[in-house]
């Protein structure tokens, strides 16, 4: 057989030239055209979708290149039966090799560029954190990072509509400074503005996302990242917490309405009248905050209304004394409704949801001070 | 005299012993006597030991090290466990807290147990002047595997075999998940128990089987591989597989103790809270396993470095020992910050400190950086052995040598390396300041330069090669293919205005799978087929090794690619309910279906061990005409590996890659066509 190689390469070759550049010439027009990630409904979402599709489409050209020559092998290169001899011992091509690591170099480089670009248009590479002297003058980097310059876009601060984004287990309220409204549990935006989202956590690590918005931004204790939207589609969304926070994590979601600029004008007219408080939706989950010091509670009353979940953010601040909340439906406490964990301060803890009893009075008391730590709890 | 009742008997007995002690220990700390759970959990166990007890003969199973490590263990925790309590009650705090007492308990019944393990004992008597005890004579067969032993070889299947063995409980803890997921209204998991069953299947695959199951081939192979009779610390050895066992224990008993609903990335302030009670045993088992790593790598570091045959210059070494040079120069020096971010939050949990407390002076993130700059390495870890895998079995398998070996084996160290600055690529919604996402896109879409090289090396090398399809080469091109599509998917995460939309998606759970499969379980998988007859002198059954591909190959692509479908949706990960928010049930049929095929193609390998290891047909030397070390010496290789050290005057998968005797051959064979 001596050393030449049994499939005539050069046909081959050519053959399998054509086989790659016909399907990826196939799959890139199907990435670049088909809309594969249905339902965007905000301008940072579409420059995301456009750039994820040239990257697929990248992608794949490479991929359907490794898996046809592959697939060619492993076809018309098999060893015929009976041979024995070995291949002829081709140790490597240095022009080759420097080829396969040059040209993906430069696609990674432009892909960098680019990616750098998008986020300047985005305006995510403004100030994410707060203290860094972020206000009226706000730097505009392009290139990324390195070299401050304008940005692609440039909404001016005051065209932005700045909400704050509270997220506690698990529920999410907003609240907007600009019109003194402090918390809805309702996300509602005007179309075609530019939101400025200012993200809290009171407890554990959340992420703020809406998947027909595109990007999500985690709400992280002692931080306020903050995230910019511009929504284009009136409609109906769902912001869904994107980090795991817990046992409630999957359920915690809130509504979002992207309206138009009139309709969105006569609601913020309507909290003005009402008192800037709406009630949270029901089936809901409220958050009762209770601090224990000097052995006794900050609240001896305790008022929630019927019908939602409780979650008590219990915060015990006796350095080395240990406390819980306990529920019971009587003082004789021989029926318990909820018992919470003992904690030895400083330390605070938000105890898993509970559902609220019927309305009623009952009896809540430390279990480890019974006498001193008492208070009553009323469902309305 | 019939035995059988007697240990029906013992099982029984164990089964009500185990479970009624659960009962009383339950009822003297106040909790429900009654959980299904902890008391069947324990109740089988003890009922397992004494039917194994009785099976094996009491004698026997306790003069093993390792049975006699564990009772001790167990009871030094126990004892440990109540003088916390006592010293507790006694300095005026409850008795009972989970988090210090049970940390408490453990590290002490860790120790207890590596002490009447015997694993020090060596040390011990070599310390105090009297014969180390090397020489002991071994127990013959199996049992031999439970003691503790230097020999690398049988290191190297103790951790072969206990990664083995952690993957079904991992699998099946993931199909109950994903069968949970074809249709959550059912509730077959509660909420909060599906996050503790993903979370478990995590840490669990990646600590107690990836490494283990790798580190097992390391360990058997790469001595063979350099021509080193053994590993250059053979008692540290012995020690460091040890630690493996109660750390796999310590993980998947986290279901019982209540489990953790944070994911296996375990971020604080969640995973500082009570309310994720099981936190502490997987915190525990986590810094074990790590341990055992740092200390493999300062071994077989060595061992590399300083006993390597005559002749072997680092460029004549395979690539599967230049992939564990890669991955071991990491673990070294990177693990330490998964044990220092995990003590961290052990000790919020225990003593209330602050690291991550904002109230405190602590910051949230700083967990975050500390984590991935070792979680994002030892993904490194995790895949680049599999790499040098493919590296080395296609060339003998299409008869043509590794096109490229000088840059393949270069790249291995560059995607270590640099993987060692991307870690905050995984942060890039976490709050990070805004200059900082950028420079780490940039360094993330660098690696995949070296990783090219390698996959365009492999295209090559099968190029005009005279291809023989064995079992191990069709996992390979399976692994080959799956890997790329895990790198290929990543190029959308390593930029940062696609990730801020896939993160935290199920787009990022299908490209990991997509690399775990790629890089670690079809490797492995060729790697069983390859080297078996090596280890014990059988063929594994080709037949029955194709069925078992054409079961988890489809199975992973049925798996893979729905996921990333999901992923695109917009599917959050981690999440036990989507019904209320998107109709995306047939592709969640699709990867549950995916799962049981691959769980199938385990099943067939399983029993493909079992009867090959009886019935298989005799291997001689070198069944697969291999030119490396390993293949010079007999199925299975003598207790000292090689009767005369070979020579070797050239790159692996040439067939003068090494002789032995006689003269050492002066030219190294500059042939027609060789570059590079």
């Amino acid at each position: 057989m001596g050393t030449k190689p049994y499939p005539e390469k050069r046909n081959h070759t050519l053959a399998m030239v054509l086989v790659i550049v016909v399907l990826s010439a196939g799959l890139v027009y199907l990435f670049l055209t088909v809309d594969f990630i249905p339902n965007a409904g905000a301008r940072e979402r579409v420059l995301i979708d456009d750039f994820l599709r040239i990257q697929l489409a990248i992608g794949s050209v490479l991929f359907i290149t490794i898996l046809t020559v592959l697939a060619y092998a492993v076809i018309f290169c098999r060893r015929r039966p009976g041979d024995d001899t070995e291949t002829h011992a081709v140790r490597g091509n240095l022009a080759l090799e420097l080829t396969w690591t040059i040209i993906p170099l430069i696609i990674v480089v432009a892909l960098s560029i680019h990616a750098a670009n998008v986020l300047d248009e985005m305006g995510a590479t403004e100030h994410a954190l707060h203290g860094q002297g972020q206000n009226d003058t706000q730097t505009y980097y392009s290139l990324g990072a390195f070299v401050p310059g304008e940005a692609g876009s440039s909404a001016s601060a005051e065209e932005e509509l700045v909400i704050d984004v509270t997220a506690a287990r698990y529920l999410w309220s907003f609240a907007y400074p600009g019109y003194g409204i402090d918390a809805v549990y309702e996300l509602r935006v005007p179309v075609g503005r530019r939101i400025v989202l200012n993200l809290h956590s009171t407890d554990v690590i959340h992420s703020f996302y809406v998947q027909e918005w595109g990007p999500k931004q985690d709400a992280v204790p002692g931080l306020s990242p903050v995230l910019r939207i511009t929504p284009t589609r009136i409609g109906e969304y769902m912001v869904q917490c994107s980090q795991l926070c817990g046992a409630g994590h999957t359920a915690m979601t809130a509504p979002v309405h992207v309206v138009s600029a009139a309709d969105f004008d006569s609601w913020i007219q309507q909290q003005a009248t009402s008192g800037n408080v709406t009630p949270p939706p029901a089936e809901t989950h409220v958050v009762i905050e209770l601090v224990a010091r000097d052995v006794a509670f900050d609240k001896d009353t305790i008022t929630v209304p019927a019908g939602v979940h409780l979650m008590i953010d219990f915060d015990n601040q006796d350095v080395g004394m240990p406390h819980n909340f306990a529920l019971y439906t009587t003082p004789a406490a021989t029926e318990p409704i909820f018992v919470g964990q003992i904690i030895d301060g400083p330390q605070r803890i938000i105890y898993p949801h509970f559902a609220a009893p019927p309305p009623g009075e009952y009896f809540f008391r430390c279990d480890v001070h019974p006498a001193q730590m008492t208070g009553t709890f009323v469902v309305q | 005299m019939n035995k059988a009742p007697l240990k029906a008997f013992a099982g029984l007995a164990g089964l009500a012993a185990g479970g009624g002690l659960t009962m009383l220990v339950r009822l003297a700390l106040g909790m429900p006597v009654w959980k299904t759970s902890p008391v069947l959990v324990v109740g089988i166990a003890a009922g397992l030991f004494a039917w194994l007890a009785a099976t094996v003969g009491f004698r026997k199973l306790l003069s093993l090290d390792a049975a006699r490590g564990a009772l001790c263990g167990l009871a030094g925790t126990g004892v440990a466990i109540g003088i916390t309590m006592l010293v507790r009650l006694a300095i005026g705090l409850p008795a009972w807290n989970a988090s210090p007492v049970l940390t408490v308990g453990i590290f002490t019944g860790v120790v207890v147990y590596l002490i009447t393990l015997g694993v020090f004992n060596y040390w011990a008597r070599w310390a105090v002047g009297r014969p180390d005890g090397a020489d002991r004579p071994k127990k013959p067969g199996w049992a031999r595997y439970f003691d503790v032993d230097t020999d690398h070889k049988v290191i190297g299947v103790q951790y072969f075999v206990t990664g083995l063995a952690f993957l079904p409980f991992a699998v099946i803890l993931q199909l109950v998940g994903r069968t949970h997921m074809v249709d959550p209204d059912l509730g077959i998991l509660a909420s909060g128990s599906y996050e503790s069953v993903i979370g478990t299947h995590g840490i669990v695959m990646m600590f107690i089987v990836v490494l283990p199951v790798f580190f097992g081939l390391v360990n058997y192979f790469v001595p063979l591989q350099i021509g080193a009779r053994d590993l250059a610390f053979p008692r540290l050895n012995a020690f460091t597989f040890w630690l493996v066992p109660p750390a796999g224990l310590l993980a998947a008993f986290s279901l019982m103790a209540g489990g953790f609903t944070t994911g296996w990335t375990a971020y604080p302030p969640l995973s500082s809270s009570f309310e994720v009670q099981g936190m502490d045993l997987v915190l525990i088992g986590v810094y074990l396993a790590g341990l055992s790593s740092i200390l493999t790598a300062v071994n077989v570091l060595a061992t590399i470095f300083k006993k390597r045959a005559p002749g072997m210059g680092f460029f004549r070494m395979p690539i599967f020992v230049w992939g564990t040079l890669a991955t071991t120069s990491l673990s070294l020096v990177f693990t330490q910050f998964i044990g220092m971010s995990f003590l961290m939050v052990l000790l919020e949990r225990t003593l209330g400190m602050g690291f991550f407390v904002p109230a405190m002076g602590g910051q949230v993130l700083l967990y975050q950086y500390l984590f991935w700059f070792y979680s994002h390495p030892a993904v490194y870890i995790f895949v680049l052995i599999g790499l040098g895998l493919i590296s080395d079995i296609i060339p003998v398998f299409v008869r043509k040598p590794l096109f490229g070996y000088k840059g393949v084996a270069v790249s291995s160290m560059g995607i270590a390396w640099g993987g060692t600055i991307v870690f905050a690529h995984h942060m890039f919604a976490a709050g990070l300041p805004g200059w900082m996402r950028v420079p780490f896109m940039i360094t993330t879409l660098l690696v995949a330069v070296p990783t090219g090289v390698k996959v365009f090396a492999w295209t090559a090398t099968t190029w005009m090669g005279k291809i023989e399809l064995k079992t191990p080469l069709l996992f390979v091109f399976a692994a080959v293919i799956l890997f790329l599509i895990g790198g290929l998917t990543g190029i959308p995460q390593g930029i940062v205005p696609t990730d801020l939309y896939l993160h935290d998606s199920y787009w990022i759970v299908g490209h990991f799978h997509a690399l775990f499969f790629g890089g670690f379980l079809l490797p492995a998988m060729a790697a069983i087929y390859y080297w078996f007859p090596k280890v014990r002198g059988r063929m594994l059954s080709e037949k029955l090794g194709r069925i078992q591909w054409f079961l988890m190959v489809p199975g992973m692509f049925l798996m893979v690619v729905p996921m990333l479908g999901l992923g695109l949706e917009g599917m959050r990960r981690r999440i036990s309910d989507y019904e209320f928010i998107l109709n995306l049930q047939p592709l969640h049929i699709a990867t549950a279906v995916g799962g049981f095929l691959v769980f199938a193609g385990l099943v067939v390998l399983g029993y493909n061990l079992v009867v090959s290891n009886r019935r298989g047909e005799t291997a001689g030397k070198n069944p697969w005409e291999a030119s490396t070390l390993e293949w010079m010496i007999s199925s299975p290789p003598p207790e000292h590996n090689f009767d005369e050290i070979p020579h070797v005057h050239d790159r692996p998968h040439l067939e003068q890659h090494a002789h032995v005797g006689g003269e050492p051959e002066q030219k190294s064979g500059e042939k027609e066509g060789d570059k590079a």
